[in-house]
Parts: C-alpha cells; structure tokens; sequence
C-alpha cells in the first residue's frame, strides 16, 4: 500500500474531484457541476475526464462506489465517495498546497496584480 | 429542444463507441447519462447556444480522454502480454531447463574427456572402460532427472490449489 506522500502532487483534476467528494457522495454528472462551481468554472471537466479519473482513482484506493442512494435519485446513477485513504491524500495534497502558497506569499507574489510596482 | 438533445445523446452515444471496450463497458452507460444531463441544463440555460456550446466543449473532452484511455489500454496490453509471456515460461520449466542444460553439457565435457584421453598412449580396453564410465554418469544423470521431475509436477499442483 501506497502512502500519501507517494501519490502527490495530484493532478488538478483528481484533486478537484477528491475535494467535490470531500463532504458528501456524489454521482458522476454532481461532481462535475460541483468542480465546475467550486473553481468558478476554471476548470470544466467532461464525461470522458472525469470517467477516467474515476477509474484510476477507484485503482488507487482513493475513492470507492457505494450501493446505496438517495430515494430521491434515478437509482441507476452511480454514486462516489472518498475512501479513508483518498481523505489522507487529499489532506497530504491540501498541506503541499497551502506550503506553496506561503512560499509564494512570503516572496510577495500573492499581491493583486495593481499592487506591483 | 427534446429532440436535439435525444439526436444528441444518440451521436454521444455512437461516439463513446470509439473508448476501450472495457472502459465503454465499465462507465460508456454513465458517461452517456451524464451528456444528457450536460445537454438537459446548457439546452435549459442558453437554448441552442448553450447545446452548441456542450458540443465544442464534449468534443474537446473527447478527444483528449480518447487518447489517454487507448494509451493506457495500450500499457494495461503489453503488461498482460509480459506476463503472460512469464507465466508461459514458468520459473519451474525454466529450472527444468536449465537442469537437462546442464547435464547434457557436463556429460559433453565427459565424453570429450574421455576422446580427449585417446591421443594418451591408451589400450582400447581402457578407451571402452571410460566411454563405459560416461555412459553410466549420463545415465545415472537421465535418472535422477526423471525422479526429481515428479517433486517438480507436484509443487507445481500445490500452486494452483493455493
């Protein structure tokens, strides 16, 4: 079994979808909207994306398919959630991430644009 | 609108054709559900634009999800022909193998010893006593082979229950 670490950096698809998970269950078409609202549409995943993101992510243990589903939804969508493993890579990513972004900060690169001189 | 979004669905649908078979068996259902979905919400929100729209987007999604899926396949291909390729020629054939390799080749470095003996000042009884001698070693060598190989077969028998 894999750690954490060995797994970063993510891509920001696989990231993206592991965070769209990180609170609740979701199907496939939810994860799109939701990685496409989270990011203010920076990033638009297609069907063929996310598919194949999901297969490789169910591969590595980070995420796993449920049986049950909402009453409320079409009971042949598939749904999605994080594993207790996908919730540590995607922490160990969240760390990587927040780490770079303080580098950035400290070198003064995290100012808006009108702000340089 | 309906029934752009249903000729839609059905051109997706022939589209998706074009993925691995395992990968279209596995999710082509749900990636198709989701390109309605798609179409539903963009048809809703823009009309026709908005379905115009999803195309170019579902398009360039495609294409590129296209290749990374026949890529991997093609890896996934080649891993399982490496293997199959290994199990084919199991470690113990290979044992085996190399087992008769080299006995043949220590009764050749036998025989050859004892030809080599013949430019010696030898008497022809002797010459007979040790190509005797290599005849009983290569023997005894076959034997041994022939012993040691049911040991083999049943290791192997043992394998396969586990």
């Amino acid at each position: 079994m894999k750690t954490p670490d060995e797994l970063l950096p993510l891509t920001p698809a696989v990231f993206h979808i592991l965070l769209a998970l990180a609170d609740e269950a979701r199907h496939g078409y939810a994860i799109m909207s939701e990685v496409e609202s989270a990011t203010g549409g920076q990033l638009r995943m297609g069907p063929g994306t996310l598919y194949g993101s999901i297969k490789r992510m169910i591969a590595a243990g980070l995420i796993e398919e449920i049986d049950h589903r909402p009453a409320s939804d079409d009971e042949r969508r598939r749904y999605y959630r994080l594993t207790p493993f996908g919730r540590k890579v995607a922490a160990a990513e969240s760390r990587r991430v927040t780490k770079l972004a303080s580098m950035a900060r400290s070198k003064g690169l995290t100012r808006p644009a009108f702000e340089k001189g | 609108m309906k029934r752009a979004i249903e000729i839609s669905v059905r051109t997706y649908r022939r589209l998706l054709k074009l993925y691995p078979q395992r990968h279209l068996a596995e999710y082509g259902e749900e990636m198709a559900r989701c390109f309605r979905d798609l179409c539903c919400d963009e048809a809703r929100r823009r009309g026709i634009a908005g379905l115009v729209a999803a195309w170019g987007f579902i398009l360039r999604d495609l294409v590129g999800s296209l290749i990374r899926e026949h890529r991997a396949e093609g890896r996934k291909a080649m891993n399982r022909f490496g293997e199959l390729m290994r199990r084919k020629i199991s470690d113990e054939k290979l044992k085996e193998l190399g087992a008769v390799l080299s006995w043949y080749g220590a009764a050749a470095i036998l025989y050859g010893s004892v030809f080599k003996l013949t430019s010696l000042p030898l008497t022809e009884g002797q010459l007979v006593i040790g190509l005797l001698c290599a005849a009983a070693v290569t023997l005894q060598m076959t034997m041994i082979g022939l012993l040691l190989r049911p040991a083999a077969e049943s290791r192997r028998v043992t394998k396969l229950d586990a």
